[in-house]
């Protein structure tokens, strides 16, 4: 499987597990939106754990899906980026719309609460 | 004589892995960094990405070529497509500008290859197909 989806209350993890480039990301983008847009969704918790490859395709597939969230009133986050997503995803501006957090704990308490980015 | 390798394949998306992975399989004899190593990685998949998606419009049929030379400590990187060319070089470069925004494109490709790279020149024209020449010294790991 390439992605893996997990539901706590009304955050949907999204644990993606493949390099996240041009083919990839056509493969999964519908799958995403699928789970993206069921009606308990509202904040969504990338988990880049596995993503060991990233480029400018990846960062579409992320803005793509923030505006997805944004559209149901929510929040997005990050966890377990390595330093090579980082830097990709720090060109892409992403961390001005959405925040990265230390843990997966930390993340769901602060998406939950409904605080700003 | 300096080492090098001509890669040319179809423009399938199925290619992109392999054509990156040989890139930075290649780069290994000069003991890069693991940075380096992604980030010639990013190089290459960023431009054939795009000779997939702008200069074939996802048509298979269009033929790719990847030309990858070494240097003493320099990685010598050269993509060319026979696809539809870029009118507007200048413009195609502006970070942020992608002729493609409902195919969620950010127009971040160029920004990043430049990024990664010491010098990239690109020529084109309509019509003409795209050469893209990238250098890229590479840091030895201690
Ligand atoms: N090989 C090519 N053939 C034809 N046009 C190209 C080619 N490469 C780039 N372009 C043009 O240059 C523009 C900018 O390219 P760039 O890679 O920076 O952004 P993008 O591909 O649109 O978006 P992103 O790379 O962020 O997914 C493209 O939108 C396209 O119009
Ligand atoms: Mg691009």
């Amino acid at each position: 499987m390439r992605v893996n989806f997990e539901l706590r209350k009304n955050i949907l993890i999204i644990k993606l597990r493949c390099d996240l480039d041009h083919h990839n990301t056509e493969l999964i983008r519908e799958l995403l939106d699928y789970n993206i847009e069921k009606k308990e969704v509202q904040h969504a918790l990338f988990d880049m754990e596995d993503v060991s490859f990233m480029d400018s395709s990846g960062i579409g597939l992320i803005l793509g899906r923030y505006k997805k969230i944004k559209a149901k009133k929510g929040r997005v986050g990050f966890i377990n980026l390595s330093d090579d997503i980082l830097k990709i995803m720090k060109i892409s501006g992403v961390f001005l719309l959405a925040k990265l957090y230390d843990s997966e704990k930390e993340a769901l308490a602060h998406l939950s609460k409904g605080e700003e980015v | 004589m300096n080492d090098f390798v001509h890669l040319t394949f179809n423009a399938s998306s199925d290619n992109e892995q392999f054509i990156r992975t040989a890139a930075s399989a290649f780069a290994l004899r000069l003991n890069p960094t693991v940075q380096d190593i992604y980030e010639v990685k990013t190089i290459v998949s960023e431009a054939v990405t795009n000779c997939i998606i702008h200069a074939y419009e996802e048509n298979k049929e269009g033929v790719i070529e990847v030309q990858m030379s070494i240097q003493d400590d320099e990685m010598n990187i050269y993509i060319k497509d026979f696809g539809c060319g870029i009118d507007d070089i200048e413009q195609a470069m502006e970070p942020m500008y992608t002729s493609k925004p409902e195919k969620e494109r950010s127009g971040l490709g160029f920004s990043i290859m430049q990024q990664f790279s010491d010098d990239m020149t690109v020529k084109s024209g309509k019509g003409e197909g795209t050469e893209i020449r990238i250098k890229k010294k590479i840091k030895k790991e201690e």
